[in-house]
């Protein structure tokens, strides 16, 4: 049956700043279930980008403190409370990450090839050979004692053709800027699984991509989910785009998770009234609306989030106890969760 | 609706970029080959009077370029745009700042448009005052009314643009743009930059101001779902050229040219039981894997002809001439019409 491959358990995420505390995450509670894609779906703010930047350890400490009682349970470790050796070997073996700028990503000055070759150089190290020293993208380049340099080779011209490179002998030798977009997010795509890692993080992978190549992207990244038996933690601040891609959506507001729930259910019958917010704000091309019915106001800051639930000041719906006392995230229907007052309690 | 005046005409224009020769090839003294971008290759459009003309593409296809030489901010290679019968591009001094009046632009990025040392009120107010001057008491009147219209609040007057979320930075640049009265606005991804729930409150004052005020725009986008939402006619750009061009309903519900069918087939459609990524549609565009080329060297003939799935051998050589093929909708493509009756059409 279906387990799960990490989860976050009452994740606080603080940062001191000259203005005050900002409140990036104010307990996580999620589960990604292994074999799927979980969407992560929030606007600007909401938390979603630093929530899968902590599953590698990539969140300063300080600025950043983590609440007492928060975990990160990946493959039986606590990841908030490993030390640096320990996630060294999480990272790019166990969990890979995709990120939304492939340009920014990739090293200018080093081939193509070079760069999955270090990623398949590393999980060997890691994997088989047990060893938790890191190595140098230059050393790496130069070959490692006790790798077998034909095979990574070979693996890395199987990783290119896994994400449908064309020609992967002639993309061995190239550099990051003479591909487009679109083929430099596939490069970043077979780095991330030439670790095979169990866990690929995606945030953000087709933001900067055009529609048609983001189309061509969102395909792939969903057939190797099931070639890898990878599972995925996809975040996007679209909607639209999660749909094509998730099996199961959660949707996030100022740093908290307001509801969860398998795809369907959430398009066809979303609780919270922020998730119904959203989903009516979207401009859909086949119907012509007179307007969107809008959300009004904006996503809090962080450095100012309202008292009892967050959303509270934007919510048609809000009365006395929304403004008083946070709610939880509970169970509703036959399979989701949702964290609002409409749906658990006395309304008054 | 439209009463079918014409406020802007585009006639055949062409904006190349300069790249020079190649310092390599400079230095190895061959051939000196001067390179250009083809950013606008031959477009013709025309606005008329309370009508909104989408202007749609991807990155690269020229249509930000189109709307900087219809302001006047570029001058065009070729070409002839003229403005209620005006050649923008040969405006001198006072007629120049007559146009600027008339013509405004919302610009993308609402926190890179506005002055940060200069307060809201005085940002609205700058187009009133540096095209016509008129007495503080009417400025400040004029200001007032624009922050109404637009859903500011009067005591937001004296605030910096940094104190302001990025849906009200765009409401001053709506407010900014529409004090003049303008006949006409362009309006450059103005909702690109905004979340989702921000973008609907944006995209709905739009809508009302374009209703309530007349007004006629131009409203670029990479985004079909906004621009099927905004405009009365759309214009599908690819590549320097227009591929399609017709009324919101043939484009959306009907695309004919095979790049608006792949551009439309691409869009998430926030309904996990109709996945393009599961449709064949959607297959087909994943295993056919190509992106737009550059538009340096864009590829003979018709320029879409690579990644079309419908491609003969003239697309290859020759490039299809835009074709009507209904009283308000024309395209270039081989597959609607030969070139003859293009000819005609033209």
């Amino acid at each position: 049956m279906t387990g799960t491959v990490l989860a976050f358990r009452d994740v606080t995420l603080t940062f001191e700043t000259e203005e005050g505390s900002v409140k990036a995450l104010n307990g996580v509670d999620l589960d990604i279930p292994t074999g799927k894609i979980l969407g992560v779906v929030g606007e600007s703010g909401s938390g979603k980008s630093v929530l899968a930047l902590s599953t590698l350890g990539l969140v300063p400490t300080p600025p950043g403190r983590y609440g007492q009682r928060s975990s990160i349970i990946f493959d039986g470790k606590d990841l908030l409370r490993i030390g640096e050796k320990e996630l060294e070997l999480v990272r790019g073996t166990g969990i890979s990450m995709i990120f939304q700028e492939p340009m920014s990503s990739l090293n200018p000055v080093f081939k193509v090839g070079e760069q999955i070759a270090e990623a398949v150089r590393l999980r060997i190290l890691r994997k088989e050979l047990k060893q938790t020293r890191s190595v140098s993208l230059l050393e790496s380049v130069r070959g490692v004692k006790g790798i077998d340099e034909d095979r990574v080779r070979e693996e890395v011209l199987e990783v290119l053709r896994d994400v449908r490179i064309s020609d992967p002998e002639d993309a061995l030798d190239r550099y990051p800027h003479e591909f487009s977009g679109g083929m430099k997010q596939r490069v970043m795509i077979a780095m991330a699984l030439a670790a095979k890692p169990s866990l690929l993080i995606a945030d953000e992978p087709t933001t900067s991509l055009d529609v048609t190549t983001q189309a061509q992207i969102l395909s792939l990244v969903k057939d190797l989910v099931l070639e890898f038996e990878v599972s995925v933690l996809f975040i996007s601040h679209d909607l639209s785009v999660v749909s094509e891609v998730a099996d199961e959506i959660a949707v996030m507001y100022a740093g908290r998770i307001i509801e969860t729930n398998d795809v369907r259910s959430i398009f066809r019958d979303p609780k919270h009234p922020y998730t119904k917010g959203l989903l009516n704000a979207e401009p859909r091309l086949e119907e012509t609306r007179k307007s969107l019915e809008s959300l009004a106001g904006s996503v809090p800051s962080l450095l100012r989030i309202p008292g009892g639930c967050a959303f509270h000041p934007r919510c048609p719906y809000v009365f006395p106890r929304c403004e008083r006392e946070v709610p939880a995230l509970l169970p509703v229907g036959t399979s989701g969760e949702v964290a609002c007052h409409l749906y658990h309690g006395e309304k008054e | 609706m439209s009463d079918g005046s014409e406020v802007l005409r585009v006639k055949e224009l062409r904006k190349y970029f300069d790249l020079g020769v190649s310092r390599l090839d400079r230095f190895l003294g061959g051939e000196k080959e001067k390179r250009f971008v083809r950013a606008v290759d031959g477009v013709s459009l025309t606005i008329s009077k309370e009508e909104t003309l989408g202007l749609v593409g991807e990155s690269g296809s020229g249509k930000s370029t189109v709307a900087r030489c219809i302001l006047g901010l570029i001058p065009p290679t070729s070409g002839r745009i003229l403005f209620e019968g005006m050649d923008v591009a040969n405006l001198k001094g006072r007629q120049r700042r007559l146009l600027r009046r008339k013509m405004q632009v919302v610009f993308q990025d609402p926190a890179g448009s506005l002055d940060p040392s200069m307060r809201a009120r005085d940002i609205i107010a700058e187009p009133l005052v540096a095209t016509s001057g008129p007495p503080r008491r009417q400025v400040d009147e004029a200001v007032e009314r624009m922050m109404e219209l637009v859903g500011l609040a009067q005591e937001y007057a004296n605030r910096f643009p940094h104190e302001f979320s990025g849906g009200q930075k765009q409401r001053i640049g709506i407010a900014r743009a529409l004090i003049t009265s303008p006949e006409f606005v362009v309006l450059d991804e103005p909702t690109s930059a905004l979340d989702a729930s921000i973008q609907a409150q944006v995209l709905n004052l739009l809508r009302d101001l374009k209703r309530n005020l007349s007004l006629t725009s131009l409203f670029i986008t990479h985004n079909m779902k906004v621009v099927s939402f905004m405009s009365d006619r759309i214009a599908v750009m690819y590549l320097g050229k227009i591929a399609e061009i017709g009324t919101r309903d043939e484009v959306i519900t009907e695309p004919f040219h095979p790049y608006t069918k792949m551009l439309i087939a691409s869009i998430p459609k926030t309904d996990p039981d109709n996945r393009f990524t599961e449709s064949e549609e959607g297959r087909r565009i994943m295993e056919q894997g190509k992106e737009a080329p550059s538009p340096v060297n864009p590829p003979s003939g018709c320029v879409f002809h690579p990644r079309c799935p419908y491609a003969m051998a003239k697309c290859k050589v020759s490039e299809p001439k835009m074709t009507k093929v209904s009283p308000t909708r024309s395209v270039a493509c081989y597959l609607y019409g030969d070139s003859e009756t293009a000819s005609r059409a033209m």
